[in-house]
């Protein structure tokens, strides 16, 4: 399940997979540690859309939201947690009920499944 | 011996070359690069030493000018081993830059910093399973105590004069890696080129197609000079350039096609040596690290909590850099009054002495009105600079200022620059000559070049109060405040859409990633802020000096002759009446046009200036501004003052730019674009303001 970084609330931890495109940004982001396994913890948000402040491996990097789209992360895996367990028998319900004009919950209710499952861990 | 000291920024290595080297350095710029180069010459041990602190790198790879100044020292003069100080803290990064130096450089010594920092974030580096994982030796310092760095050097010695090439460890390529890089090996064996690098880096570098690999450099200019002078540490230094002797063509090419047939093309080829780079520290890492989860969150997020709130970071942002402002610009004050008093009387002096002898009244003048003062005005800015300077270097050193960069990134992103460049457009509003040189810390740059061209725009502490002097005589009261706000808005208008304007002149076509570390906090020594203060004021003026002292003179010259005529008919008079012909359309007459020639020099004599040719003894700013209410509109004053703000701010400035971009084109540019600019917005805030029903 792959989502990026510059997507990611602060306090998120989670797992680089790949970042995408090449050239001078991508050199530079593994010469900066940000390579594919690396941990990651998104720290803070400056305000009104500005850079992102990430930590890693011990120490703070400071990357635009631009650039932070480029990187593909994907959740921590916790092991502990039984991958069956997030699948809630609601779930399937979901995609039908939305049409349904009785349930104004909805819009919220149909965002959650798709983070739901990864964030819960 | 040379010795290079090598390692990624903020990991003390200036504090290790600072206390190596001690006042014996020469700080001058790498050819043809903004980017500091210091060298030291250390005797230890019957050796002659010279050092090198080569800037902070995260890689040995062409993206910055730092990585390139790095790579070529090393490749092109050979240094006889590599210090490469590791930051405890934060190891794995920095050892990825470590692996690179040694695929190329075997002879060298880690010097393992910040232990201290690493073991209140629960990390301990079993230093003795460290070298022997990289087969590398290794000293254990405390840079900011001075701890071990004598043990680090002479270890570094030993390794130098080792007769045989240590052998460190080798990185394990993946299989399919690892034949591909063999197979290159091969092809490269029986080159010329095989006898001065090891082959493996060789192989690697071919693979990755890198332009440098089969070039021969050799030293163009003469080394630096190894001063006798014991008080040498501020020499420029020459500068050292390279001169492409020739080129080889290297084996291998149809190999390469070969690969990039089977998809590893050279950017394949540098992720999956990067890639592999890590994979072996994590690798390794668990022979020498052991890492609890810290108890207690680290000073730096107790203290980012606050200074990167999104609630308190800016009010923090600015009562620091309020603090900055005020210490340097305003505090300062009485020492430059100080300066251009002790010139007063210097000058003075001097004259009474040429007075006894004799000397023809001109040459008095020439003194007193001519070299003395125009000297003095500059001069007596210095303090400011070199305090500036100083909280510049604290703040860098300290780790605020990448912070600062972080919270002002938002605004700049608008004008499409990076986030450093918001110290030094704010620093601007000092003084435009340290804006100048902070832009430095910039990676790209082009970058850097907008940000150089931009910053004049931004008015600074002395062109502010003259500023504020003519609003105050023109729009008294609450108006007054309006006036000066709107001018600012306007400035800060223009800069972002000259930034904007420039990226298209500069043709920046990729905008240059904002991946910016933001260091761990630490006290800054002593030595560390003082130093450079001390070596970018020396710079300063021992670069302006000539110029200042020249537009001096030439400013006197054409204010004081046809000797014994009023004003107006001095050459500088028949001047301004020329320059009518530019500053009629705007209503200016000829005395303005004279004020705004000589503000040249330096900005802040222009009220002076205007008070002389108004006819106002100097002495009282109020009273020249109100003699000139007499003679101009408000209109007028405002179309005056725009023109003023934005205009070459001084020649200080211009000399700076020259410098730091190191191209007549540019700076003749930047100074082009000021002064149209100026004048064009001049035209229309006049015409504009009397279509409105201004007067």
């Amino acid at each position: 399940m792959g989502r990026f970084l510059g997507d990611l609330k602060s306090g998120e931890r989670v797992c680089v997979e790949c970042i995408l495109g090449g050239g001078a940004i991508r050199r530079r982001m593994m010469d900066m540690g940000i390579v594919p396994g690396v941990e990651l913890e998104v720290v803070r948000c400056a305000p009104f859309g500005g850079p992102l402040q990430v930590r890693l491996k011990g120490y703070y990097l400071a990357m635009r939201r631009g650039e932070c789209a480029k990187i593909v992360v994907s959740e921590i895996n916790q092991g502990s947690i039984d991958p069956i367990d997030p699948i809630d028998p609601i779930d399937p319900i979901d995609p039908i009920d939305p049409i349904d004009p009785i349930d104004p919950i909805d819009p919220i209710d149909n965002s959650q499944p798709i983070e739901h499952p990864l964030a819960s861990r | 011996m040379k010795i290079a000291l090598v390692g990624n920024p903020n990991v003390g290595k200036s504090t290790v070359f600072n206390l190596l080297t001690g006042s014996n350095q020469q700080v001058g710029n790498w050819a043809g690069k903004t980017v500091e180069r210091k060298s030291g010459i250390i005797q230890r041990a019957d050796q002659t030493i010279e050092i090198i602190d080569l800037p902070g790198t995260y890689s040995l790879t062409a993206y910055s000018q730092e990585e390139i100044i790095t790579r070529e020292y090393i490749l092109r003069e050979n240094p006889d081993v590599v210090m490469a100080m590791v930051d405890a803290s934060n190891i794995e990064r920095n050892l990825y830059l470590v692996l690179q130096i040694l695929e190329l450089a075997p002879r060298v010594v880690i010097g393992l910093n910040m232990m201290d920092l690493a073991q209140s974030s629960g990390i301990t580096i079993h230093t003795a399973e460290l070298a022997l994982a990289l087969n590398v030796p290794l000293v254990e310092i405390v840079a900011a105590k001075g701890k071990g760095i004598e043990e680090f050097l002479t270890e570094a010695i030993r390794v130098g004069i080792l007769a045989q090439d240590p052998m460190p460890g080798k990185i394990p390529y993946p299989e399919e890696l690892e034949q591909r890089v063999q197979a290159m090996e091969g092809l490269l064996a029986n080159n010329t080129l095989a006898t001065r690098y090891p082959i493996r880096w060789l192989a690697l570098k071919r693979l990755e197609r890198d332009p440098e690999i089969g070039q021969e450099w050799k030293l163009s200019a003469t080394k630096p000079k190894q001063s006798e002078d014991k008080n040498s540490c501020c020499d420029l230094g020459d500068s050292v350039s390279y001169e492409l002797e020739k080129t080889t063509s290297l084996p291998g090419e149809e190999l390469l096609r070969k690969y990039e047939a089977e998809g590893w093309s050279k950017d394949h080829f540098e992720m999956a040596f990067a890639d592999a780079r890590y994979q072996y520290i994590s690798q390794i890492l668990p022979k020498f690290r052991t890492q609890l989860n810290p108890s207690r969150p680290s000073w730096t997020d107790l203290i980012d909590a606050w200074a990167l709130s999104p609630i308190w970071g800016y009010p923090i942002m600015l009562v620091i850099l309020a603090l900055v402002f005020w210490s340097s610009f305003v505090a300062s004050a009485p020492l430059g009054g100080a300066i251009s008093q002790g010139m007063a009387w210097a000058a003075e002096g001097i004259v009474s002495l040429l007075q006894w002898g004799h000397v023809p009244t001109f040459v008095q003048s020439l003194v007193r009105d001519g070299i003395f003062a125009g000297v003095g005005a500059v001069l007596a800015f210095v303090p400011q600079i070199a305090i500036f300077f100083a909280f510049f270097s604290l703040m860098q050193d300290s780790g605020y200022l990448s912070r600062a960069a972080f919270l002002g990134d938002r605004f700049m992103q608008l004008m499409g620059l990076h986030g450093k460049s918001f110290f030094s457009l704010v620093s601007g509003y000092g003084c435009n000559v340290p804006g100048i040189m902070a832009t430095r810390t910039l990676e790209d740059p082009k970058d850097r070049l907008i940000t150089m061209l931009i910053n004049p725009l931004i008015p600074c502490v002395p062109r502010l109060g003259v500023m504020s002097a003519v609003v105050a005589a023109f729009f008294p009261g609450s108006r007054g405040a309006v006036v000066m706000l709107s001018l600012l808005i306007l400035s800060m208008f223009l800069v972002m859409v000259s930034a904007l304007f420039l990226r298209r002149v500069v043709r920046q076509t990729e905008r240059s990633a904002f991946v910016m570390e933001l260091p761990l906090y630490h006290i800054p020594t002593f030595r560390n802020v003082l130093l450079p203060t001390w070596q970018k004021t020396y710079h300063f003026l021992k670069r302006a000096w000539t110029f200042i002292l020249v537009a001096s003179i030439v400013i006197w010259v054409l204010s004081s002759y046809p000797h014994g005529v009023p004003m107006k008919e001095t050459w500088a008079g028949q001047m301004g009446d020329w320059l009518t012909i530019i500053g009629g359309p705007l209503g200016f007459d000829w005395r303005i046009m004279v004020s705004i020639v000589f503000g040249f020099v330096a900005k802040e004599t222009t009220l002076s200036i205007l008070g002389i040719l108004y006819g106002v003894a100097a002495g009282a700013s109020q009273s020249i501004a109100q003699a000139m209410t007499g003679a101009m509109t408000p209109l007028n004053a405002y179309t005056f003052l725009v023109v003023y703000m934005l205009y070459i701010p001084c020649l200080a400035t211009v000399v700076t730019t020259y410098k730091e971009s190191g191209s007549v084109g540019w700076t003749s540019f930047g100074v082009a674009y000021n002064l149209i600019l100026s004048f064009v917005i001049g035209w229309i805030v006049f015409h504009g303001g009397q279509a409105l029903g201004f007067h």
